[in-house]
């Protein structure tokens, strides 16, 4: 995703492999089905390079892992029960 | 493997479910709740024995259903107070609650899992053999209970209400609530505002007591509560009123008068109020949000996914191993009417595995005639908009009607023993 701080520079429209970048109406966005976040083109995300001012955030499954539940960040349940230490792991190192 | 029950979600009618089933007999209790802790919105409660439910707590406690009653009274900051049209009211501390019922639970031999919410039901020839949590791990149980509440989730609160405003049920962090029964293909229904709009707004908000005046805050821990009079632009519509889940409190007292109550923290009698209003009030002109964090613009959404049920808690439908308690187990609102029905759900499911036939509570309690009135009620459309409390509203005044509203505490007892049910919640089913 390309976030609020985009300025309409055009740079990561230029720079894209695949043309998945494109001015919508306040600023760029990446088309997330065309996105490929630059795998077997560079190494880095090209958007995220050329960006001026970092708006650029094309790992699309770093950002969905973020905002997903804790389940989803592979939080596993909690057990308490009489006489023992709650038991379990909440988040996976 | 003993005989295993698994009650979802771990608020005030999970909790109590989970006691009346392992005094029932059952060998193993599991309690998932989706988030980091138990009581859900009773984490934000705090409102005890006002009116008709000093009768229902103590028929409960009669019936051996008392355990959480007797934590709530431990844990009370005030007992026997009075506020407009309540009396013999007692708060308990929100702040000290949690760990209380947690340590009861787990010295009665309950397994609480946290950080468990369910995804899938896997259901075979109309029985439910396990449920799937979200991170994959499966459960399997006996009998299953469905105590996951009405409120939420985000969309509930978007669509029906003002937005999501952050309250203590925390959707975006722990997912938002499930239901099983609606996993099992049953079909639910929806509580309606008066004016036919679906859900109903959750009626009280938190403030921190560290930025409000000391001398409101000293009034208030001395007597339990402090009342200040909203100048005429501040008082509060009838319309906002009607919307909230807990009409008991849609009196015009709570109208023009801020009415706050000694939880631990601040309990604001008002759905939602914008924070600057709020601070146009003497002593208030610091004053903050605990919960909900966006109580400006509104509060949590409640009453979608009530499930269809008989008088004992069954669920209705084609599971013949799943009961409900709680406030999906129709529009009976508030933590004590929660503990009533999930306390009976959670006996019943145990008699359930046992082969046995299930209890009912007669009308000669108030805990039973409120069981077999609103599912009466819920049946007509004109039903379905309204809500039933032992505190206030419709409900209170068919218990005064019928002679059921006492705090005789030798008259229900032998309420409870003319009943042949003295006692019936700690008798060993299997």
């Amino acid at each position: 995703m390309i976030t609020a701080e985009c300025i309409n520079c055009g740079a990561c429209e230029m720079d894209c492999p695949v043309r998945a970048i494109a001015p919508a109406n306040n600023q760029y966005v990446i088309d997330e089905n065309l996105c490929i976040d630059c795998e077997g083109y560079f190494p880095v995300a090209r958007c995220k390079l050329v960006c001026p001012v970092n708006a650029c955030a094309p790992e699309r499954i770093k950002y969905l892992a973020k905002a997903g539940t804790m389940a989803k960040k592979g939080a596993r349940p909690v057990v308490f029960r009489n006489g023992g230490e709650p038991a379990g792991e909440m988040i996976p190192s | 493997m003993g005989k295993r029950i698994v009650i979802v979600g771990g608020g005030w009618a999970g909790s109590a479910a989970a006691l009346t089933a392992r005094n029932a007999g059952a060998e193993e209790v599991i309690l998932l709740e989706r988030t980091d802790s138990l009581l859900g919105t009773g984490l934000v409660g705090g409102i005890m024995r006002n009116n008709g439910r000093f009768t229902a707590a103590e028929e409960m406690i009669a019936l051996g259903a008392g355990h959480l009653f007797e934590v709530c009274d431990r844990n009370s900051r005030h007992v026997n107070i009075e506020f407009p049209g309540h009396k013999h009211a007692s708060l308990y501390d929100v702040s000290k609650i949690e760990p209380a019922v947690r340590r009861c639970l787990v010295e009665h031999g309950i397994e609480i899992w946290t950080f468990s919410r369910i995804t899938e039901a896997d259901i075979d020839n109309g029985s439910i053999n396990a449920v799937l949590l979200e991170g994959g791990t499966r459960v399997e149980g006996d009998v299953f209970l469905d105590t996951t509440g009405s409120c939420g989730a985000q969309s509930q609160c978007t669509e029906n209400g003002n937005g999501c405003v952050m309250c203590v049920i925390r959707c975006p962090t722990f997912g938002p609530r499930v239901s099983l029964v609606e996993m099992c293909g049953i079909a639910e229904r929806n509580g309606k505002k008066p004016d036919g709009t679906l859900g109903a707004m959750s009626g009280s908000c938190k403030l921190s007591k560290e930025t409000i005046a000391p001398e409101i805050i000293e009034e208030m821990e001395r007597t339990g509560l402090a009342i200040i009079p909203l100048p005429d632009e501040l008082k509060v519509s009838d319309s906002k009123q009607s919307a909230k889940a807990c009409a008991q409190y849609a009196l015009k007292a709570f109208a023009e008068n801020l009415i706050l109550l000694d939880t631990g923290h601040v309990k604001l009698m008002l759905a939602y109020m914008p924070l600057h209003k709020l601070r146009q009030l003497p002593g208030m002109e610091e004053v903050k949000y605990v919960d909900p964090y966006s109580g400006t613009l509104g509060n949590s959404m409640r009453y979608s996914n009530l499930a269809p049920r008989d008088d004992a808690l069954r669920v209705e439908g084609d599971i013949d191993n799943l009961f409900c308690g709680g406030e999906k187990a129709g529009l009976l609102v508030g933590h004590t009417e929660a503990i009533v029905t999930g306390s009976l759900g959670g006996h019943n499911a145990v008699r359930a595995m046992a082969g046995k036939e299930p209890i009912i509570l007669p009308d000669s309690l108030a805990t039973g005639d409120a069981i077999t009135n609103v599912r009466e009620e819920m049946e007509t459309e004109a039903g379905m908009c309204k809500k039933y409390t032992f505190s206030g509203s419709v409900y209170f005044d068919r218990m005064k009607e019928r002679n059921l509203y006492t705090t005789d505490l030798d008259a229900i007892s032998k309420r409870v023993s003319s009943a042949g049910l003295e006692g019936i919640f700690e008798q060993r089913v299997i």
